[in-house]
């Protein structure tokens, strides 16, 4: 697909999305893949719809992204009147924009036509003295139905725009009791509405056609984590590492590559695996001694330590894999995949969540978590791996564990993720790291 | 605790040749004998009605009943309804005591119910299931209804991370012990408790723990029992009882072989909690605030609802759905309770067990500090204390901005990270004290937070929880239903259930929607 056609399928959603909520359509639901631009979406509708007199409420799910939201929004549309709503200990970071209002007391909240954005977790404690006219929601599908419910005092409007593929809301606890509830307190509360028949006469859904971030190649190999379709934005061949070492090839296509090493008879090390840290330390390694390139479109530059991340599922495997980073460390991000989520960086190096698993559980065939790590790069991902994943994948039998009549999570884990590995064994991405 | 540790101490205690205690403390209250009752099921396979159930005190001889069939339904409602007299008076529930629990009562106060297992809790949720709405059981159905609803909240409430009230056995001498064996096999309560009670080498104490396993502990009997020996004498109680034949000596004889089933199960069950209540480890100081949290679960979730279904003036009341919660603020509120409880455990605990807190400092929930500076950034007459902290960047942590902490052993106080800076060797992080900021801390120094002395100490912190948060907005969910939202996130329409018996009888079991809003009576 072209990217005028591409563009074309941006500005009509928009355009969609935008009359929906003018016209007083009281509940949007818009789901976005990996790097396609979310947030500029949510703050191009906005603007349209608050220059027509909306008093908009925006729901973010941490602190940082509230401030990152606001900071994007007025460097955007400085016409748009913005502010931020935060909690009285909290100080506004280094750099915040000073057209954006700082504001800690809800009496002092803007009154007329504009743009307030506070972290859920503010909007569902704070007594409001007046409704808004809509509530945005971004990074919805981090949202639990619990914590949709205590908005229901700041707007009888909703909209919502995520990323299906993310990792769910966090779940701590025993749920078993709410798994056949009509609305489950603990799933995404995106989810809930998109299962809920008798909302399908007022709700608008929507998606947004494309994957900016990833290379080309890559986009194909994240799909099987949605139940949408969208493109690829990057033409082909256009993004990649180049580089010396004996398995860059593979990596200069834009394709993901998993570098495995051996998996011992006894099987692999659970959750600290210092061969893979070491491993890892030594990719970085030879990459910057090596003089990669990265390739950025047009652009062509040196790898530098911070275009480097790196992600695994444990804190304790990050603690390992930062001390085998030695020097390095300081410039890398080495983080949980759900701290990498709405982050990215040209090159991603990523320790597969099934390679300390010789018994996959349902936590670990959670999809969100493989999804995330192969969707933070620009440029170039590496997994490493133990060389047993591809066999576990294949003889594992799923058994359904889900409450009767609720999705097989398991199932569809297990078949989304040996769609993925396969897919490296289609390509001969999969190669012995020595 | 996470797996490489869990590992470790099972490879100890095989070296050793006996379970190693998991942590320093017991983490569970364990009451005196008199308020704690021993309850033990059996059941027909494939039935989910009791055949036969042991209750009595610690330290007495139980009750022990049984019915000759477990599928005669008038026949175990009589046998459960003497069975809820006992327990609804232990339990002191409303209307079926002359003493009650009262809304706060005291921290020794606490009645507790042991059982054997997971499986024997799950016959709560049957209980639940036949009785909370039951149109049976003639002049018993009030003691029915009243059983089924008391069994349904102590089934939720063994859910809630810290639950007091209702223990299993075996869950409890797991989380108490590391066991040398595989953790399939350390559910099942009398390999546990071989390997905790037989004298001698890691080979006697294998052997007798593999010869308990022989014995089934659930519920459910051994095939080859049920098969060979009670099956053929079922059938004959059945045939003399529609025949007007004796009927006394089949019944008789099943009596005998379930008692003994029953009675095996009640035991081990009375032995595990005398190995508790004897344990050289002591209870955690911390778990005084679990029992507190389920005094108030217990009268906010059961007692109180009691009230109000015995006397509608006290406010609406409702009996919660079997399976689930069908109203979406009841749904919500209990979720965030049970996460609430879920985040505030650990806090409570970890202050006074040291294993526990080596654990939270293996996987980063905890962190030990060398304090590089303290600073005053209050104005005026106010006092903010600040610590520049450095730590050692390679083990692991779950520091961010705006997270918050509490001196390890010096619960109450907590302060904030604001202000986190890597470089090769330092991770340094900047801390301000936002509680009990003036008092000082029960540190290696007892010194307030403001004070210089503490530059050059080394402090460890774990991690603060917000469950006092997460327990008002459980709150908020029921004050949102009047937003201008709740089109979309309260409104629900419900629909009553229709439940089968095994004998043809059908209830309708209506949802707490339709008695929360539409006023259905049950």
């Amino acid at each position: 697909m072209s990217l005028e056609t591409i563009d074309a399928q941006y500005a009509a959603l928009r355009a969609r999305l935008t009359d929906y909520v003018t016209a007083g359509g009281r509940l949007a639901v818009v789901k976005a893949p990996p790097g396609s631009g979310k947030t500029h979406t949510l703050i191009e509708v906005l603007s349209v719809v608050a220059s027509k007199g909306m008093r908009i409420a925006v729901a973010a799910q941490t602190n940082s992204q509230a401030d990152d939201i606001c900071q994007r929004w007025i460097t955007a549309h400085p016409e748009v009147r913005v502010a931020r709503f935060s909690s009285k200990g909290l100080a506004a970071p280094q750099g915040f924009p000073a057209s954006v209002a700082w504001v800690t007391d809800k009496k002092e909240l803007p009154t007329g036509p504009g743009v307030t954005v506070a972290t859920t977790a503010k909007w569902s404690l704070t007594d409001l003295a007046a409704p808004y006219d809509l509530l945005a929601i971004d990074e919805a599908w981090q949202m639990s139905w619990a914590d949709l419910m205590q908005c229901a005092v700041v707007s009888d409007k909703f909209l919502m725009i995520g990323d299906p593929g993310q990792i769910p809301p966090v779940v701590p606890i025993d749920v078993r009791r709410w798994e056949t509830s009509p609305r489950a307190p603990h799933k995404a509360a995106p989810e809930v509405i998109l299962a809920e028949p008798a909302l399908e006469a007022v709700r608008f859904v929507g998606s947004l056609p494309a994957c900016r971030r990833l290379p080309n190649e890559s986009v194909d190999f994240v799909r099987p984590f949605y139940d949408f379709p969208f493109e690829a934005y990057i033409p082909p061949g256009e993004r990649g590492l180049d580089t010396s070492t004996p398995w860059g090839d593979a990596l200069a296509d834009g394709r993901p590559l998993a570098l495995t090493i051996p998996t011992p008879d006894h099987g692999p090390p659970i959750e600290v695996d210092h061969e893979i840290a070491a491993a890892a330390a030594a990719v970085v390694r030879d990459l910057l001694a090596g003089a990669a390139t990265l390739r950025l479109g047009t652009t062509t530059r040196p790898l530098e330590p911070h275009d480097i991340g790196i992600t695994s599922s444990h804190r304790v495997m990050n603690a390992a894999l930062t001390a085998a980073l030695g020097s390095s460390a300081g410039h890398i991000r080495v983080d949980t995949p759900e701290r990498w989520q709405g982050l990215e960086r040209p090159m991603m190096i990523a320790v597969h969540p099934l390679s300390g698993v010789s018994d996959p559980s349902a936590f670990d065939l959670e999809t969100g978590r493989l999804c995330v790590m192969a969707s933070r790069h620009q440029a170039a991902l590496i997994l490493l791996t133990r060389d047993h994943v591809g066999d576990t994948l294949r003889n594992y039998v799923p058994s359904a564990e889900q409450a009767p009549g609720r999705p097989d999570i398991v199932g569809r884990g297990h078949n989304a993720h040996l769609k993925f590995w396969s897919q490296l064994e289609d390509h001969d991405s999969i190669v012995a790291f020595t | 605790m996470n797996s490489v540790r869990a590992v470790t101490r099972k490879l100890e205690a095989w070296q050793i040749g006996q379970p190693v205690p998991r942590y320093d403390t017991i983490h569970h209250a364990i009451m005196p004998p008199d308020q704690t009752m021993i309850v033990a099921f059996v059941r027909m396979a494939g039935e989910s009605r009791p055949w036969g159930i042991a209750w009595g005190a610690a330290g007495t001889e139980p009750t022990v009943r049984s019915v000759p069939d477990g599928r005669v339904r008038d026949d175990v409602a009589v046998l459960c309804a003497a069975f809820a007299e006992d327990l609804l008076e232990h339990l002191r529930v409303h209307n079926w005591t002359f003493n009650p629990a009262p809304q706060k009562p005291e921290l020794g106060d606490l009645r507790q119910v042991w059982l054997p297992n997971g499986q024997h809790i799950a016959m709560l949720h049957q209980l639940s299931y036949t009785y909370s709405q039951t149109k049976h059981g003639g002049e018993n159905q009030d003691i029915l209804r009243a059983l089924g609803r008391v069994a349904g909240w102590m089934f939720r409430d063994t859910t809630r991370v810290g639950s007091q009230h209702v223990v299993s056995a075996s869950s409890l001498l797991g989380d108490s012990y590391v066991f040398p064996a595989q953790d399939v096999r350390t559910a099942h309560l009398g390999f546990q408790m071989a390997w905790l009670t037989t004298q001698g080498n890691r080979d006697a104490r294998l052997a007798a723990a593999a010869d308990a396993e022989g014995l089934t502990v659930s519920p459910t009997m051994n095939p080859t029992l049920e098969r060979d020996r009670l099956s053929d004498l079922v059938s004959t109680w059945q045939d003399s009882r529609r025949d007007g034949g004796d009927t006394h000596t089949p019944g008789d004889e099943i009596d005998s072989i379930l008692s003994k089933e029953l009675r095996r199960r009640w035991n081990l069950t009375e032995d595990a909690y005398h190995l508790m209540a004897a344990n050289e480890r002591p209870v955690n100081a911390g778990v005084s605030e679990l029992v507190r949290l389920a005094h108030s679960e217990f009268w906010f979730q059961h007692q109180r609802i009691e009230l109000r279904l015995n006397d509608p003036s006290q406010g609406p009341a409702f009996v919660a759905h079997p399976e689930t919660d069908f109203h979406g603020s009841a749904a919500a509120s209990r979720y965030l309770i049970h996460a609430a409880a879920d985040e505030a455990y650990i806090g409570y605990l970890i202050h006074d067990d040291p294993a526990l807190f080596r654990e939270a400092l293996d996987d980063g929930r905890a962190f030990e500090a060398h304090v590089l500076r303290v600073d005053d950034a209050g104005v005026g007459r106010s006092t903010i204390p600040r610590w520049t902290l450095r730590l050692d960047p390679s083990l692991p942590h779950r520091l961010r901005e705006n997270a918050r902490v509490a001196p390890y052993g010096s619960r109450g106080h907590e302060a904030t990270i604001i202000d986190l800076e890597t470089n090769e060797d330092d991770l340094l992080v900047t801390i301000e004290w936002t509680s009990r900021k003036t008092k000082p801390l029960a540190g290696p120094l007892m010194a307030k937070p403001a004070d210089d002395a503490w530059v050059g100490v080394d402090v460890a912190f774990v991690q603060s929880d917000a469950a006092s948060l997460t327990q008002r907005r459980s709150q908020r969910v029921w004050a949102a239903s009047n937003g201008p939202g709740a089109w979309l996130t309260h409104g629900k329409a419900s629909a009553p259930m229709e439940i089968s018996g095994d004998d043809g009888s059908t209830d309708l079991v209506y949802d707490d929607v339709a008695q929360i809003a539409d006023g259905v009576g049950v």
